[in-house]
């Protein structure tokens, strides 16, 4: 079986992933065709999260495959970790008003983070938040430490398309709204910035 | 001792020393609660150099070391 998710977006060729999986056959096989190798790292990271499945990846030509065996212990979701403390952050400033306070309030509150004996599980970065996980950011190093100590950095894949930034990601990994969903649904206590 | 933290008269000048720091490792932070409770603007920097040499106008110097609760801070008397 084969499913064509060139052109789409993220989260889409996880959804339709996942979806083609459930509706699959025991020992069945899909290969999934996409143009961005986020896709293929993210289609990963949700088999990786189903036990019995096992996967290979490839290329073809300008695309990226991966190639997903469905175990016969179907698709049951490996259990979940309580996600603890997570933080939102949105916006490359913190709060309304003066832009200048604002993006030196966001860096303090990031910096801040870094002195706390009390971490959030994961800090997730969509829209113009993703400014702060890419070059010219003035929170890289204090980013950095944090996922040092253990906190998972996320940048919302489809938010570094939409500002050209992709290639610009310093600290921490790319993420989806599929797993990002799933992390706020898990998470004991969200705050957002 | 791991760093120092400058403290300032104002934000304006805060922000100013910033400006002039940051491609010296100079990064703005929150006053750290061993100062001051009060919500404020200081300088995180690893060397003196340009503090002593009054590049720019601040009002006091702070080692500190540690973090968190073993966080240590000491003002440094000139």
């Amino acid at each position: 079986m084969e499913l064509n998710c060139i052109g789409e977006m993220c989260p889409m060729p996880v959804i339709k992933t996942k979806k083609a999986l459930q509706e699959m056959g025991e020992n069945g096989a899909i290969t999934v065709l996409v143009d961005n190798i986020e896709a293929i790292e993210n289609i990963e990271k949700m088999v990786k999260d189903y036990t019995g499945c096992t996967y290979t990846t490839g290329e073809s030509g300008e695309n990226f495959t991966i190639t997903i065996t469905k175990g016969s212990g179907g698709l049951e979701s490996n259990a979940k970790k309580e996600s603890g403390s997570v933080v939102i952050i949105s916006s490359d400033k913190m709060g309304k008003g003066s832009d200048e306070l604002g993006e030196t309030l966001l860096k303090m509150f990031i910096y801040s983070l870094t002195e706390s004996d009390v971490l959030p599980n994961a800090i997730i970065f969509y829209n113009d938040g993703v400014k702060s996980t890419t070059s010219g950011s003035a929170s890289i190093e204090s980013l950095a430490n944090l996922s040092e100590m253990g906190v998972d950095i996320l940048s919302c894949g489809a938010c570094l398309q939409y500002h050209d930034l992709t290639k610009s990601l310093e600290v921490g990994r790319v993420s989806n709204m599929y797993e990002i969903s799933e992390i706020l649904l898990n998470a004991t206590n969200v705050i957002t910035i | 001792m791991d760093y120092y933290v400058i403290t300032f008269k104002s934000m304006n000048d805060a922000l100013k020393a910033e400006k002039l720091m940051m491609g010296h490792g100079g990064t703005i932070i929150p006053v750290p609660t061993e100062i001051s409770a009060d919500c404020g603007f200081a300088l995180r920097i690893s060397s003196l150099e340009f503090v002593e040499s009054n590049v720019f106008e601040f009002s006091e110097t702070y080692e500190v070391s540690g973090k968190g609760k073993n966080k240590v801070v000491k003002k440094k008397d000139y």
